[in-house]
């Protein structure tokens, strides 16, 4: 444990010292959104729910809820996906 | 561009019913099948869109989450070719059409000669079809080299023959002997005059010279001649000195060559008003287009009459050509309109006299012969209406005005 904390704070360090994108380094989740229409989630480790009103993705560290109206996905691969409808909310719980 | 591959790759959708459909989405986007579309459509049932190539790894996720997959529609290429394949004679039709063009397409439709113009067409086809350049000639059998080496050899007047396919196009590309114009007549010449002036010099190369500087010489009089005759007294010691072939008493006929240079004066009165008035245009452009059938005309942009209070027209007809030459009755007509502004120029009486000059000394200039030089210009002023200037310009040049006349006619 206490070499995983070394781990993530040498990379923090390591990331704002050579000024690299932190989703690059550490695998968090990038999230574009145009409007509230649609969403682009780059780095998904999977979908735990899916519905028409709410939809909740695993990322690294935690998971990511959207909530809105008449969601679909619009695609989904491997490391990114596409939401499009009309988002209300986008909740983190990290 | 995702949706043309998808097209051709064709692509499914299908309806998904299960209890862990998030497990199914989840194991589909890791085993790298992209699913789109995702629509829920109740507590346990789904549907999605994939591509045909990724539909079989499906199978294998929907037999691990216990779900059932079924397809909705099927769309793309694929399935459109199995259409095909379940009517073969579409397909065989399909098949018979484009190998019926490509077998056409080896066969000659046009044989076309160009770049003549003196040799006649048809002298070079009639050459060119005995060597099998026609219409309907296979065109693996045809030699070009060969048949272009029977035309070079069986059409007088050809520098150079080039025969090359252009598809199903036969083209004959000729180059005809250029004659050099020079040499005039082959035979006996006279020497006239092409103008009337003084004579200044002469210069007499082959023949007699029969008039003297300061001759005045009307047109058509004969300045060389090249009909010698014998000389009439025969006893005069000092003709008999000069070394003449043509002692003989008879006459010799000979190709008169030589130079005579003369002054020639050119007179004219010319009137020229004042001041210019005209129309000159301003650039202003309107265009009228009409389509015209048989005898009615529809305007279909532009307005119909000349927007402008002064205008000059110009009418354009376009025939559309359809393929080749195959015209459609249907012809565009295109009417511009240019305005016009009215001018007028002042000038001053010295002003209109020199362009009257110019314009004289510019008609002179083309009649001239090359190595002609104007020697001297007068110009004197003559009474005239208000308004108008009248003037005598005369020019007087220096040129050389003989040209040659034959006389095969004339007496022996």
């Amino acid at each position: 444990m206490a070499w995983e904390k070394g781990k993530e704070r040498l990379q923090k360090a390591l990331s704002g010292f050579l000024e690299m994108p932190k989703d690059v380094l550490m695998d968090y989740p990038k999230l574009t959104m145009i409007g509230n229409v649609q969403l682009v989630l780059e780095n998904h480790r999977g979908i735990v729910e899916y519905s028409e009103e709410k939809m909740r993705i695993l990322v690294t560290g935690g998971q990511v809820e959207i909530r809105g109206q008449q969601l679909i996905l619009k695609t989904i691969l491997p490391e990114e996906l596409v939401v499009e409808g009309r988002i209300k909310e986008v909740i983190f719980d990290l | 561009m995702r949706k043309w591959w998808s097209f051709w790759l064709g692509f499914l959708r299908i309806r998904i019913e299960g209890k862990h459909l998030e497990k199914f989405i989840n194991l589909s986007a890791n085993r790298g099948v992209p699913l789109f579309d995702l629509r829920r459509e109740g507590p346990d049932r789904m549907s999605a869109k994939v591509r045909l190539d990724g539909f079989r790894s499906l199978r294998h996720v929907a037999r691990k989450t216990r779900s059932k997959v079924r397809i909705e529609e099927r769309s793309g290429f694929p399935f459109a070719m199995t259409v095909v394949k379940n009517r073969r004679s579409i397909y065989i039709g399909a098949l018979l059409f484009i190998f019926t063009l490509y077998i056409l397409s080896t066969f000659i439709w046009d044989v076309d000669v160009v770049g003549n113009e003196k040799v006649d067409k048809q002298i070079i086809l009639e050459v060119a079809q005995s060597q099998g350049l026609h219409v309907g000639r296979w065109k693996p059998t045809i030699d070009l080299r060969e048949s272009e080496r029977a035309i070079m050899n069986n059409v007088p007047g050809l520098e150079w023959v080039g025969v090359y396919a252009k598809g199903t196009r036969i083209v004959i590309e000729v180059e005809e002997k250029v004659m050099p114009q020079t040499p005039p007549v082959a035979g006996v010449q006279h020497i006239v005059a092409a103008k009337e002036g003084i004579i200044q010099r002469i210069l007499v190369l082959v023949g007699e010279g029969k008039v003297k500087e300061g001759d005045k010489v009307q047109k058509g009089d004969l300045l060389i001649s090249g009909l010698i005759y014998a000389p009439e007294k025969l006893d005069d010691p000092s003709q008999k000195e000069e070394d003449k072939p043509q002692d003989l008493a008879i006459l010799e006929k000979v190709q008169a060559k030589g130079e005579v240079w003369a002054q020639v004066w050119y007179e004219k009165i010319i009137e020229e008003p004042i001041h210019l008035e005209g129309a000159i245009p301003t650039g202003e452009v309107t265009s009228q287009w009409r389509i015209k059938w048989r005898n009615q005309e529809t305007i279909i942009k532009g307005p119909s009459e000349s927007p402008y209070e002064v205008s000059k027209e110009e009418v354009y007809i376009r025939t559309p050509l359809l393929w080749r030459n195959l015209q459609i009755p249907v012809e565009l007509v295109e009417k511009e309109f240019y305005e016009l502004r009215p001018y007028r120029q002042e000038r001053s009486v010295e002003e209109a006299i020199v362009s009257a000059q110019d314009r004289f000394q510019r008609e002179v200039k083309e009649n001239l012969t090359p190595s002609a030089r104007i020697l001297r210009e007068v110009v004197s002023p003559q009474p005239a209406e208000p308004n108008l200037v009248k003037v005598k310009i005369t020019i007087e040049t220096l040129e050389n005005i003989a040209t040659s006349q034959t006389f095969e006619g004339a007496n022996p």
